[in-house]
């Protein structure tokens, strides 16, 4: 993905974020992710404030770090518990 | 909020503050309190969506539309909507043919009059200035080659890959066509800063054939986005 052309990647709940920044720093593009919005907002079994935490702190040591979703929202959520993911993010990006 | 913040890091920049950018599905449906099957196909509620969304939820970028499936329905593909969700292809015009006819039965390549290209391109001019003001970049998601593919060709595809190669290389060259396509109404017609193209079937694949039959497909979506001045991304 990181040698495809593109200037970013965006990655799901599945990878390692730091292990993706270290590649992507490599290709000298940009990369997105990666909250748990299954454990999170699915099946909410997952805080969602400590899970940002894990995102900022694995993303943010490279270059082009974008904190973003691990996968599409396809069903509904708890609003509140997307609010409070943004809330941590925002209280610490 | 971070237009150019969002870009720059998209290019592989550090920047002061990490930026956010929601795959944000279907959600903007239950913002607005209406079915994904209503929200999916309708101009005004797909701009709104896209700037409730940035609001609520302080974005740096927003997708116009996140629904993978919208390119195959609009190649004729037949898709079972849902309520909350983005719609699942149910059938297709080369699901049940022999490997040898599909190069001969390939759909007609789409443009922006084709399917809800039309609902896509107006909710896009409806929503572009009202991001800009707010300073959050326009996202158009694209369908990739293998999610086109994959639509198309449903399981078969990948007994074509070991027993016909020739045919699926030839579908992943025709669902590279329409992923150009849609990158070139993204980034030109609607004027997205951001063009992603979502190819998550293309996980599905051992490496060797994502290098084969992926990554040369990508280009001609990758040159029309740079060519535009636009920002590319891949997500899988």
């Amino acid at each position: 993905m990181a040698s495809s052309g593109a200037q970013s990647i965006a990655i799901d709940e599945c990878m390692a974020l730091d292990f993706v920044g270290e590649i992507a720093q490599t290709h000298h593009i940009g990369f997105i992710g990666n909250l748990h919005v299954t454990t999170v907002l699915f099946e909410e079994s997952e805080e969602a404030t400590a899970d940002v935490q894990r995102c900022l702190d694995e993303g943010q040591h490279f270059p082009g770090y974008v904190f973003g979703l691990g996968g599409p929202l396809t069903q509904h959520i708890t609003r509140s518990r997307l609010e409070e993911a943004v809330a941590a993010y925002r209280a610490r990006r | 909020m971070g237009k150019e913040l969002l870009i720059h890091a998209l290019r592989g920049e550090r920047v002061e503050q990490t930026p956010w950018l929601p795959h944000i599905g279907t959600h903007a449906a239950q913002l607005l309190g209406v079915s994904a099957e209503r929200y999916l196909q309708d101009d005004e509620l797909l701009a709104r969506g896209a700037i409730l969304c940035a609001d609520h939820y302080h974005c740096d970028g927003i997708p116009l539309l996140d629904d993978p499936q919208m390119e195959a329905i609009s190649l004729g593909c037949v898709a079972h909507w849902s309520e909350q969700g983005p719609p699942s292809i149910v059938s297709s015009p080369l699901y049940a043919i022999p490997p040898e006819q599909v190069v001969a039965q390939l759909p007609p390549l789409p443009d922006e009059t084709t399917g809800r290209w039309p609902t896509v391109i107006a909710a896009g001019t409806r929503a572009k200035p009202e991001l800009m003001r707010r300073d959050v970049a326009l996202v158009g998601v694209a369908a990739g080659p293998c999610t086109i593919a994959y639509q198309l060709r449903g399981l078969a595809l990948f007994t074509d890959l070991f027993r016909h190669p020739e045919s699926a290389a030839a579908l992943f060259a025709y669902a590279g066509q329409v992923s150009a396509i849609s990158a070139r109404i993204y980034a030109e017609v609607i004027g997205c800063d951001i063009v992603a193209i979502n190819d998550t079937p293309a996980t599905m694949l051992k490496p060797d054939y994502f290098r084969q039959y992926v990554i040369p497909n990508l280009w001609p979506a990758w040159e029309i986005i740079h060519s535009a001045g636009k920002t590319s991304s891949l997500w899988a």
